[in-house]
């Protein structure tokens, strides 16, 4: 284009500038995608929306995880083993807790804390945890001030090392007998009660006192609704001979969901001692 | 940001302050009666690819998700389950299940632990324990997967054989060397794993 020729256009469309509206295009949709679409970039956490519970038993698993017992076990949250340095879930793990001592026995020799294990999984005090395996904790038991838990060492609370009781054998001898004894109460309490509970409550863990099984093995469930397998814990390994006269030789079928501890309990001592057994 | 109690919705998902709720899944669930009705590799594609959609649900950090699809490669391509049962030792009279089965079950799963019901519905209480479960369950599986990850990395010669090519850190006898001692939490773990599996007919 030559250069009057633009001039001459420049000054058109000056003097047309009032009289002319641009006027705005049209979309082609009737909602702009980014609010048709906007779940692509919420940026909040996705989840599959149910309306109903029963579409969950269509669409997951079509067996209850509630009353299995390893998937209890597994769902317990991570803490950190502080032996191998790996995460594990904690129900797995020995629980280690430091506590004022026993004035009778520590405070003669001056020690106003002790570090032991606990078996019961309570809350409450200054906790750490080391590898459930009788091997492991035997071999490390000696420096076993450093399963100190860190939170012992805070800014606000300083507990020097020299005040804290500790003695390798609490960590095998002491809390095996100290996990046998109540096992024992709360087998029998159980047993006592057990005829008692309702026949609806699905029975997926078998107690049982045989030599010829492994420490815990799967049989084939009576109730495949619930699960294909059903866990049986033998308690023969433990090599406890009131353990053995409770049992009596029968099958104790326990409803896990409601007898967790005790479940739990017996697969935490199996497991402790599995090591030693085999 | 949005406030709370504000909610945007759209046809195919429902965003709330907190999370965002996928309404069609048709994407996401295997389809009736797969096994039967699609050849056996195709059944396998299947699974693989759902379980592949379903990463962005399984968490928003980059590095989960990355070990998730890791996890899930690994399971499909690489691991000898059947080597790793019978490695471990663990004595089971229950039936067994077919490959298809177990991959179907898993993927069922996976879809469980990315789940929300609907608040105020009856059984709500228990459906969403179950979910609950499930989702710890596999946030605790990935978390251990990145820890043999890491013990991969740390020494590939020497770990990798034990952790995934003969499971020896699995076995019953492995409390007598000090090498597989150190692994006993993941022994722990995944023993316990192999029994779920066995009781849930999955294979995880």
């Amino acid at each position: 284009m030559s250069k009057p020729s633009v001039l001459k256009g420049c000054l058109e469309s000056l003097v047309a500038l009032e009289k002319t509206k641009r006027i705005p295009k049209k979309p082609s949709c009737d909602a702009s995608p980014l609010i048709s679409n906007f779940e692509n970039w919420s940026g909040k956490p996705r989840k599959l929306y149910l309306r109903d519970a029963r579409s969950m038993k269509r669409q997951g698993l079509p067996y209850e995880l509630n009353s299995n017992m390893f998937a209890q076990l597994l769902a317990s949250p991570m803490r950190l083993d502080k032996i191998t340095r790996v995460r594990a879930p904690k129900e797995l793990l020995v629980q280690i807790k430091l506590r004022k001592a026993d004035t009778d026995i520590s405070a003669a020799r001056g020690k106003p804390f002790e570090l032991r294990p606990s078996f019961g999984m309570e809350r409450g005090h200054p906790t750490s945890y080391v590898s459930n395996s009788v091997a492991l904790v035997h071999k490390y038991a000696s420096s076993a001030m450093k399963w100190l838990p860190s939170s012992a060492n805070s800014t606000i609370r300083h507990i020097n090392q020299a005040d804290v009781a500790t003695q390798p054998e609490w960590y095998s001898q002491a809390y095996t007998e100290q996990m046998l004894g109540s096992l024992r109460e709360a087998l029998s309490s159980t047993l006592m009660h057990l005829g008692k509970a309702p026949e609806s409550d699905p029975r997926d863990v078998i107690i049982v006192c045989n030599p010829q099984l492994p420490a815990i093995s799967l049989r084939k469930s009576e109730n495949p609704f619930i699960a294909l397998a059903t866990t049986v814990l033998n308690l023969y390994p433990i090599k406890d001979p009131e353990l053995e006269k409770v049992v009596n030789n029968r099958d104790i079928e326990l409803c896990s969901s409601k007898h967790r501890s005790l479940c739990f309990l017996i697969y935490r001592l199996l497991a402790f001692q599995a090591d030693r057994i085999i | 940001m949005a406030s709370r109690g504000i909610t945007i919705t759209t046809n195919k998902a429902i965003t709330t302050s907190k999370s965002t709720l996928i309404l069609k899944h048709d994407k996401f669930l295997p389809p009736r009666n797969m096994i039967n009705e699609f050849p056996h590799d195709d059944v396998l594609r299947m699974c693989y690819r759902r379980h592949m959609r379903l990463k962005p649900f399984i968490s928003q950090r980059s590095m989960i998700q990355t070990t998730y699809v890791d996890y899930v490669r690994y399971k499909y391509k690489n691991e000898d389950y059947p080597k790793k049962c019978r490695a471990s030792g663990i004595a089971h009279k229950t039936p067994v299940q077919s490959v298809l089965q177990q991959a179907e079950l898993s993927l069922r799963f996976c879809l469980q632990a990315v789940m929300q019901v609907k608040k105020g519905v009856s059984d709500e209480r228990s459906v969403s324990n179950e979910i609950r479960l499930s989702r710890n369950m596999l946030k605790n599986i990935l978390a251990i997967e990145h820890e043999k990850a890491k013990l991969i990395a740390q020494n590939p010669r020497q770990n990798y054989p034990i952790l995934r090519e003969a499971f020896s850190y699995i076995s019953p006898t492995a409390h007598k060397s000090s090498l597989l001692l150190r692994f006993n939490a993941l022994r722990e773990f995944d023993r316990c794993l192999i029994r779920f599996n066995m009781c849930m007919g999955t294979k995880l």
